[in-house]
């Protein structure tokens, strides 16, 4: 149809010598092609557009859609990116708590076993002491009674020696005497 | 033989000899008792009780005499004089005389119912036990 239109535009143009055909313009030509135009936009515009229109605008939306899920996903990654350091900053503070507190237990412990240790070696020095003591008087007691049975032994030596029949007929008569 | 006990025996046994009856027989009399009841092994203690009861009942004392060295006539007449006096005894028999060289000194007198020491051993040891405290 285009063609016949077309060729029917071509012979009336060649007819025109005015204005147009200065410019070297067929205004049937014009004419017809404006027509023609008219009705390719208006079905493009009826049939055509809209599909497009759509399909563009609903790619455009699907776009949009996905970069709002992608923005809302980086979103939720930067969340959790954010909670998962939050977890590790509060774990880390929680190890060194705990570390800390081990510590802290370890060195009370030392301090109570140093302070039990020396309180048990003080005892030990204080029962030698005392121990010690006991042996002492102890040694004491012994030294003095065997120097005092020594010292009984000399004694009944020399008065075995000293005393004779008269000086133990006088000691019974004294005894004697003393004890009436 | 119905059972006697030996404090009646002695009993009778001082009274015996207080009347003047045989020693001999009596001491036959104690054996034959002692040995029917199976104690010969106590004639010592029937002795002890028999001059317990001269003493007690009849004021005649027994005496063992211990000293270092033997005795003489004034000592043990001292000795005698000193028994009657203390013990209150109308008579007193010596009925030992020991000689112990370890008493050093001195004398050593028992009687029924006490022991009189003074001899130089016990004062030692007396003083060495005070010494030792």
């Amino acid at each position: 149809m285009m063609h016949t239109i077309q060729f029917f535009a071509a012979s009336e143009a060649a007819k025109n010598d005015s204005l147009f055909g200065a410019l070297g313009i067929d205004w049937r030509t014009l004419i017809l092609q404006i027509i023609a135009f008219s009705i390719l936009v208006w079905i493009l515009g009826k049939f055509v557009y809209p599909h497009l229109i759509g399909a563009i605008d609903k790619r455009e939306k699907a776009i949009e859609e996905s970069v709002a899920a992608a923005h809302e996903a980086e979103a939720k990654a930067e969340q959790t990116q954010k909670e998962v350091e939050q977890l590790f900053k509060k774990a880390r503070e929680e190890s060194a708590a705990i570390v800390d507190t081990a510590h802290k237990e370890a060195a009370n412990m030392v301090k109570e076993a140093e302070a039990k240790a020396k309180k048990r070696a003080e005892q030990i020095v204080a029962d030698a002491r005392a121990q010690l003591d006991q042996d002492i008087l102890k040694a004491r007691a012994q030294l003095r009674d065997e120097a005092t049975e020594l010292v009984a032994l000399a004694t009944e030596k020399i008065i075995r020696e000293k005393i004779d029949t008269k000086k133990d007929k006088t000691l019974i008569e004294t005894a004697l005497k003393e004890a009436r | 033989m119905q059972k006697i006990t030996r404090r009646k025996v002695a009993e009778y046994v001082a009274d015996q000899l207080h009347r003047g009856v045989s020693t001999k027989k009596l001491v036959d009399q104690a054996v034959a008792y002692l040995k029917d009841q199976g104690k010969l092994a106590d004639w010592e203690l029937l002795v002890r009780d028999v001059e317990d009861v001269l003493a007690r009942k009849y004021h005649v004392v027994s005496a063992r005499i211990t000293t270092a060295r033997a005795l003489d006539a004034d000592t043990r007449k001292a000795l005698k004089d000193f028994i009657m006096q203390t013990e209150k005894a109308q008579s007193v028999t010596i009925v030992s005389e020991t000689v112990d060289a370890d008493l050093i000194g001195g004398v050593v007198v028992r009687t029924p119912s006490n022991v009189f020491d003074s001899s130089v051993q016990s004062k030692l040891k007396q003083l060495v036990a005070t010494t030792k405290g």
